[in-house]
């Protein structure tokens, strides 16, 4: 299959191969534009940055075409084109390199693109040819990309469409499959994205059997398809330790390991029910709310077993802990589109989000809604009047009447699919290493998630509850979370390894030594002062009490040693054990959620 | 290749022949001292004074002397004074970033700060460029990294190394020492492998152990680790550099500069003056049991000492040491005799590896307010920082979501602070 959509390819993109389109009404935005966008022209590199490049600058990725026609046929002059001799215009001579251009040559003289912008600038470097016609869309699908216009027509834009992978290890911008695995193009055309997926299996169709509720259904049939065997179930004490690590943010003890009877999914439920869930997971919770403050991390606690759209609904506009936290109205409206929504409005501050349609006049609408926000002396008062501007103009909200913008914002914002989605995928990331959609705040068309039917229906169901404990408890309880650990992760055929985070290092430490091991920061992040740290650290060193081999690997690994491990560890005496145990208390077994 | 004439064509469009050489050689300057006055220091009171100007913008400093012909600075720098023969002064830096936290990032990355992306510090894109060491970092800061210090949105790998010590009292750098005899770290070692190799449930995990092989080469390195033993130095010339954190953290840099490290911030805290300027800077102050020592006589014992002691050594031709803040301080004095945040005006002082010697660059209005002679801006300054250490500023690095940013997307070289 791979082969023939790569043929398909060649045949449609090759320069030479192409029929010559009739050169009738070429115009700006549809026929000169998407050339430059493909060539890298507008750039966020080269002209296309917020200061343009040597004195010309270009709407990023062209989004703004009426900008970058008065850019290209106004400024220096009008120097940039030369209607009576098109080949002497900067337009062209620049790009191929006639004149010095510190972008290099881009174009040769019997290219496509400097053809037609021969022929355009001939025909008078007309913006529009003829009745003007917006672009309602575009589709792509492996070898054609279309776009679709108001007026009902399309066209055959695939040679001007821009095209990237998102894994170039996977698939090149063309669609050319160079590995088995699955990745997705992204293609741009006249400020519109669409996203093509392109993969490849990685041996012929398996049966998937190891089901334990509906996200399995949805893994199962990739892994079918992409003919990717997944890793057995781990063993008990394995998934004791993965669950409780997930759940509680610290090791089981060697008494609970040896309380469990083997009910995973009882399991499961009884520490979703312990106090320390609550106390891990706000905490989790607590850095997507961006909550510094202990009033608004002990809220967020509290609040953790209600309806998440609640509370959210709660903390956008009756509560002040966010405001407290947030002073500035687009700061406020970053956090709704990354925190809340997935989505990274804050690039629209500067340009209108590249690959997505959201436009810096929706970055100041939404803005708009906390213009009135004021806080003062701790408390937060809304004002009569006063709005945002944008060039000069007050800025509305787009929707809603009530005397508090920020109700008509809270309703939106929770009911809206990209809220259970975005809430499920971080949930996701959390338990299973990997989100559906990665980066867990990039969320858009252009960049969709492995297994979008999964995310959808995890979403549909969240939507039915508004719990997070209970998302938690149907992700911990599918047979996708209880794999081994192994080579080859993609689909989730294998468990993902995770390294422990500060606090639930400092915790799985504690437990282990039985000690106390005060919070320090150089344990935040993988560095060289945290290895530093767990190596030398006196603290940590005071703690290292000699016990039997057998009870060092369950205070630490969570396990019994093996046969073979037994044999080897032959020392008895005090220092060899303490050393022991040190060595285990460094190891990337104790280091990693596996 | 390109012709001669494409070649001298080039050089028209902001090409030169200085440019294209340095491209092509290895750069002679290694090592970068950056000593980071956090806070902001007040370029009125320190390089950039106005005597001519109204009592509430001049302050209570006189002008001192300095080696430099017409050029003068406080009189409580008088030995850093006598040093600008050696030194490049930039007067004229200038930015509109008032806040700490975002007028360091501007002054340590390059760039202004975004919410969307954290840019990495000059600091660690050296760690990115020169690799991160192998007994002994390449970047390491003292005590610890300033805000926006960091590595940004390259990986962990290229954080500075903070010795979270202070120099100034008992110094040991946290962690560093093992607590245990050699020979038991060795058999501690060989069972950590053991463990390891014993491990089936998780497979390869690179990050980790480059950073175990890190610590076991620092922990075991007799070299790195009597370079941070500041007890190894001759109590007299200790004793040069001043008592205070700036004075033994630039002790501190100029032996691990020596011992092969590449780029050592010495953080300092204690310049944002926005009251009693005159006795923080000068004097000493007391405020509640904090006890300040005036900033102005460390800083000036620690910089002097530190260009004196690398020349001494032939360290200076290779070493570039800059003195910088994140922004300047207001010229009008305020109502408790201090000056608040001021970043449209600030000084940097730059010396050694492939800086001029005895310059100035630029030169503020009559108050102190404005740049009136040759602008610069952050980007400015670190274009000539990566220029002078042999790193090309235009490359290209790719974020985690494979965004492509330049190290630096704006600034000139200035030229004329070049050696």
């Amino acid at each position: 299959m791979g082969q023939v959509k790569r043929a398909l390819f060649l045949v449609l993109l090759g320069v030479g191969a192409a029929p010559q389109e009739e050169r009738v009404g070429l115009d700006f935005p549809n026929d000169v534009l998407p050339h430059l966008t493909r060539l890298g022209c507008n750039a966020g590199s080269c002209h296309g940055s917020a200061t343009g490049q040597k004195g010309f600058k270009l709407s990023l990725l062209g989004y703004d075409a009426a900008w970058d026609y008065a850019a290209i046929t106004r400024e220096l002059r009008g120097r940039r084109v030369d209607l009576a001799e098109p080949e002497k215009s900067l337009l062209l001579r620049k790009p191929s390199r006639q004149l010095p251009h510190t972008g290099g040559k881009v174009m040769t003289e019997d290219s496509d693109a400097y053809r037609t912008i021969v022929e355009w600038l001939r025909q008078g470097a007309p913006f529009r040819s003829g009745k003007p016609v917006g672009l309602a869309r575009i589709t792509a699908e492996p070898g054609k990309v279309t776009a679709h216009y108001t007026d009902g027509s399309t066209r055959d834009v695939t040679r001007l469409a821009l095209m990237t992978s998102n894994d170039d290890a996977i698939a090149d911008p063309d669609g050319t499959v160079k590995a088995p695995g699955e990745t997705s193009i992204m293609v741009r055309y006249g400020g519109q994205v669409a996203a093509i997926v392109a993969g490849r299996p990685f041996g012929p169709r398996v049966e998937v059997t190891a089901r334990n509720n509906l996200i399995d259904d949805f893994l199962n049939d990739k892994l079918s398809r992409y003919g990717l065997a997944p890793a057995d179930a781990c063993d008990d004490a394995t998934f004791v330790r993965r669950a409780t690590l997930d759940a509680l943010g610290t090791i089981p003890t060697p008494d609970e390991l040896r309380r469990f009877n083997g009910h995973r999914d009882r399991l499961v439920d009884a520490l979703l029910a312990r106090p320390e869930f609550m106390d891990h997971w706000s905490s989790l919770w607590s850095q997507v709310l961006q909550a510094k403050s202990e009033v608004y991390q002990a809220w967020i606690r509290d609040g953790f077993r209600q309806p998440y759209d609640r509370t959210v609904r709660s903390l956008l506009s009756r509560e002040k802990h966010l405001y407290l936290t947030i002073g500035d109205p687009k700061q406020l409206a970053e956090f709704v589109g990354q925190s809340l929504l997935g989505a990274r409005w804050m690039c629209a501050q500067c340009h209108n989000h590249p690959f997505e349609r959201f436009t810096q006049v929706n970055y100041y609408e939404m803005a708009s809604f906390f213009a009135r926000v004021r806080v003062r002396e701790g408390r937060v008062e809304l004002e009569q009047r006063g709005e945002l501007e944008l060039h000069g103009k007050p800025v509305l909200p787009p929707f809603g009447e009530s005397r508090d913008r920020r109700e008509d914002l809270a309703r939106w914002v929770t009911d809206n699919d990209s809220f259970a989605r975005a809430t499920v995928n971080r949930v996701w990331k959390i338990l299973m290493g990997r989100g559906l959609v990665e980066p867990v705040d990039d969320m858009r068309a252009s960049n969709p998630a492995t297994h979008p039917e999964l995310l959808d229906a995890l979403a549909r169901d969240f939507r039915n509850h508004y719990s997070i404990p209970q998302l938690i408890g149907t992700i911990m309880k599918s047979a996708a979370y209880a794999r081994k650990c192994g080579k080859g992760d993609a689909f989730y055929a294998t468990r993902i390894a995770k390294p422990l985070d500060g606090e639930v290092l400092i915790r799985a430490v504690s437990r282990a030594t039985r000690g106390t091991l005060p919070a320090d920061k150089v344990l935040a992040g993988e560095t060289l002062a945290r290895t530093l740290h767990l190596m030398n650290s006196p603290a940590i060193d005071v703690l290292l009490v000699p016990d039997t081999v057998e009870n060092l690997y369950l205070r630490t690994l969570s396990r019994l040693p093996t046969e073979a491990e037994r044999a080897f560890w032959t020392g008895t005496d005090e220092e060899y054990l303490k050393d022991l145990f040190w060595a285990l208390l460094n190891s990337k077994e104790f280091g990693t959620n596996h | 290749m390109c012709t001669r004439r494409e070649f001298l064509v080039g050089s028209v469009f902001g090409l030169t022949l200085a440019d294209a050489l340095a491209w092509g050689r290895e750069s002679r300057t290694k090592s970068c001292i950056l000593v980071w006055l956090n806070g902001g220091p007040s370029h009125l009171d320190m390089f950039d004074l106005k005597p001519e100007a109204p009592a509430e913008i001049r302050g209570e400093f006189r002008p001192g002397k300095s080696s430099l012909d017409g050029v003068r600075v406080c009189e409580h720098l008088p030995r850093l004074g006598g040093l600008l023969d050696r030194c490049t002064l930039i007067r004229s830096v200038t930015s509109p970033e008032g806040n700490h936290d975002r007028a360091s990032h501007y002054m340590l990355t390059g760039y202004r700060p975004t919410p969307a992306l954290v840019y990495p510090s000059f600091s660690s894109v050296a760690a990115k460029e020169f690799g991160v060491g192998q007994a002994l970092p390449n970047v390491i800061a003292v005590p610890t990294a300033p805000t926006y210090a960091g590595a940004g949105y390259l990986t962990a790998a290229f954080e500075p190394f903070s010795v979270n010590s202070d120099p100034s009292r008992e110094f040991k750098v946290k962690d560093l020492e093992s607590p245990v005899p050699e020979n038991r770290l060795e058999r501690r070692r060989a069972m950590l492998k053991a463990v390891d190799c014993f491990c089936t449930s998780v497979g390869e995990y690179p990050a980790r152990d480059t950073f175990l092989e890190q610590a076991f080469g620092l922990v075991t390195s007799k070299e790195a680790r009597a370079a941070f033993d500041l007890t190894q130095e001759d109590p007299k010339a200790r004793g040069r550099y001043g008592p205070s954190r700036v004075g033994q953290g630039c002790l501190l840099a100029r032996r691990l500069v020596e011992a092969g490290a590449r780029f050592v911030t010495v953080n300092d805290d204690g310049w944002d003056t926005h009251d009693n300027s005159w006795k923080r800077l000068a004097g000493t102050f007391n405020q509640g049991k904090q006890i300040y020592a005036g900033k102005l006589p460390d800083l000036d014992l620690a910089v002097s000492a530190l260009l004196e002691d690398l020349e001494a050594r032939g360290l200076l031709e290779s070493t570039l040491v800059i003195v910088m803040g994140e922004f300047g301080r207001t010229p009008k004095l305020n109502a408790i005799g201090g000056r608040d945040h001021w970043p449209r005006a600030s000084s940097v002082l730059m010396a050694g590896g492939g800086i001029k010697r005895g310059w100035v660059v630029g030169e503020t209005d009559a108050y102190g307010e404005l740049p009136a002679v040759r602008p610069v801006g952050p980007e400015d300054v670190l274009r000539t920082v990566y220029h002078v250490l042999g790193i090309d500023a235009d490359k290209e690095y790719r974020t985690t979501t494979g965004r492509p940013v330049k190290v630096l997307d704006k600034g000139q070289v200035i030229r004329e602070a070049l050696a």
